[in-house]
């Protein structure tokens, strides 16, 4: 074994979040090659079908169902993608940053020329990318041609569009949540809890409080489908959105630059 | 070979949450191009140093430099080094190919062509055969070489390995050693090792960490010579009881020391007494063990004694590293 003298390091510019694109390229790729993206994708199609075809199922069975769940639009966006997907991107993104420290790969990966924030970026930004694509525009084509066969017409593009929308934003939040608790607390389990309880104590509080429901950040999927429509009344909804989104990202960063490895 | 060091600690301790002190006030230089052994028992704080270093730990306080480059200067210090984790890990998806060309991309600086260097490094640490197979089905010994090929691949000033040769086998360490060995000059090596013969073999400086402190750093043969210096070990055949009392009254002896009772000459059958082997050390003063040496010879011929040995003493650095952590006294 020999080695030979370094050639002269090239001098590159100072960019922010330095090693950003790689980390995104291989966070994307191991989204495939561990199949998480498979099993999300099975997961969310499998839930979003059987609600969007359960009312078909049951007139079939020659149970009552309520009128206006009889046409392809309000099947389609009565789904549950504003309560379960969310759930479920939660879920998909648990193991993202916590088992990279678990298995020693995060502190490799910080050993490189990337910047903290930019793995954290990476993160987020893929656990979002990628969930939209395989956890909320993978199930929305078999959930429309589902519906488009079970009641006989093609689902509103506009509900449609507006739901995807909608859910992805929310979806998003769940899963800068989900990172922001496995950072401050290293563990799925927290980070589990601390989705489910956001979901449930947002619902807990609606029923309460009903008037606190357009303050809400959770709202903000149907804050969507009104605004698409014409009917929001106010941006109370996405500046609180905005507002949580931010304020996690900025302890998440913070947890995250301090962390001992 | 530039006489600034490549790695400078200045005053680094780091206490952990419940005030357990990994480090306290270590101050260290490590000359540049050295093979750098960096040497303490469990829980010393070998580990929480080399991440120090390597930026995944912070210290409590003092700072780090890694040629003049502060570690607070965020990438500019990160490409001076590369890194192998104890137990090192990557992404058991990928192979041993696509592990060395991530770790490659985050170093765009090393002008020149990516597959070769990574084919280059391959052969280096033996790992051409299983180039494509995925990390996750490699063996402890093959991730230890897949993560010293990493951390070259940037071609860093600073390698900073963490027991490097702990999952080897020997050959493997051998291959290991050899590469230190190798880079030499052009790198500079700092690892933590528990095998003393390792040091001993390839390392040209070394440090010697306990319970966070420094208790000796100094070229390898210093050491060993600090430790040596000033004590001969003298065997003799003949003479009376009194031979530590006639050895101890020449000029420049300070102290002798029976090594043990003479070799029992009933259990060799037929050797009389004064046939009996007689073992000693004896310490001598400063500069005067070369003295010493020639009077002790002269002396045996003097008083017609059989000189068998009598040669300044050599330690090993195990024994001189239990000696400096254990904090026994003297040694001889």
């Amino acid at each position: 074994m020999t080695a030979r003298p370094s050639p002269t390091p090239r001098t590159l510019p100072a960019r922010p979040l330095p090693g950003f694109g790689n980390l995104l390229r291989k966070d994307v790729r191991e989204w495939r090659a561990t199949s998480r993206a498979l099993a999300t994708l099975v997961g969310t199609t499998t839930l979003t079908l059987l609600t969007t075809i359960s009312p078909w199922i049951s007139r079939q069975r020659g149970m009552s169902i309520p009128t206006r769940v009889v046409d392809a639009t309000t099947a389609f966006a009565g789904a549950g993608w504003l309560v379960l997907i969310p759930v479920a991107a939660a879920l998909a993104t648990l193991p993202i940053i916590v088992v990279e420290r678990d298995r020693g790969t995060l502190a490799w990966s910080l050993t490189k020329a990337c910047s903290r924030e930019a793995f954290l970026m990476s993160k987020l930004v893929s656990g979002i990318g990628m969930f939209a694509a395989v956890g909320i525009a993978g199930p929305m084509i078999p959930a429309v041609v589902a519906a488009t066969l079970a009641y006989g017409s093609v689902p509103d593009p506009a509900v449609v569009a507006l739901t995807f929308v909608g859910t992805f934003a929310l979806s998003a939040l769940f899963v800068t949540l989900t990172v922001t608790v496995s950072v401050l607390a290293w563990s799925q389990a927290a980070a589990a809890v601390a989705a489910l309880g956001i979901l449930l104590g947002a619902q807990a509080l609606d029923s309460i409080l009903p008037e606190l429901h357009d303050d809400l950040p959770t709202s903000i999927g149907e804050w969507v489908a009104r605004w698409g429509f014409g009917g929001a009344d106010g941006v109370a909804t996405p500046i609180a959105y905005g507002i949580v989104l931010v304020g996690l990202l900025l302890v998440a960063r913070r947890a995250f630059a301090q962390v001992d490895l | 070979m530039s006489m600034a060091p490549s790695i400078s600690l200045d005053r680094l301790t780091k206490t952990y949450p419940g005030g357990v002190a990994a480090l306290a006030d270590l101050s260290l230089d490590v000359p540049r191009g050295s093979v750098f052994g960096f040497l303490g028992p469990n829980g010393a704080g070998k580990t929480t140093t080399i991440k120090i270093v390597a930026g995944l730990s912070r210290p409590t306080s003092g700072s780090v430099a890694v040629s003049g480059i502060s570690s607070e200067a965020g990438i500019a210090y990160r490409r001076e080094i590369g890194y192998l984790a104890e137990a090192p890990c990557f992404y058991d998806w990928m192979t041993a190919r696509e592990t060395l060309r991530y770790a490659a991309c985050f170093q765009p600086w090393v002008d020149e062509p990516l597959e070769r260097r990574v084919d280059e490094l391959l052969d280096l640490v033996g790992l051409v055969d299983a180039r494509d197979r995925r990390s996750g089905e490699f063996s402890a010994g093959m991730r230890q070489r897949l993560g010293v090929a990493q951390a070259l691949i940037g071609r860093p000033s600073v390698l900073l390995l963490d027991e490097p040769a702990s999952a080897l086998d020997p050959i493997g360490r051998r291959e290991i050693l050899g590469l230190m060995d190798g880079l030499r000059g052009t790198t500079t090596t700092f690892y933590s090792t528990h095998i003393l013969d390792d040091v001993e073999r390839v390392a040209d400086h070394v440090a010697i960490l306990d319970h966070g402190r420094l208790v000796a750093v100094a070229p390898t043969a210093d050491l060993l010579a600090r430790f040596t210096r000033g004590t001969l070990h003298v065997a003799i055949i003949g003479g009376n009881a009194d031979l530590p009392s006639l050895l101890g009254r020449v000029p420049g002896v300070v102290e002798v020391v029976a090594a043990g009772p003479p070799s029992d000459p009933s259990a060799r059958g037929s050797e009389p007494p004064a046939l009996a082997t007689r073992s000693m050390t004896v310490r001598t003063a400063d500069g005067a063990t070369g003295r010493v040496q020639r009077a002790i010879t002269r002396l045996a011929a003097a008083e017609d004694l059989i000189l068998v040995e009598n040669r300044p003493v050599t330690l090993d650095l195990e024994t001189v590293f239990l000696h400096l952590v254990n904090d026994r006294g003297r040694v001889a």
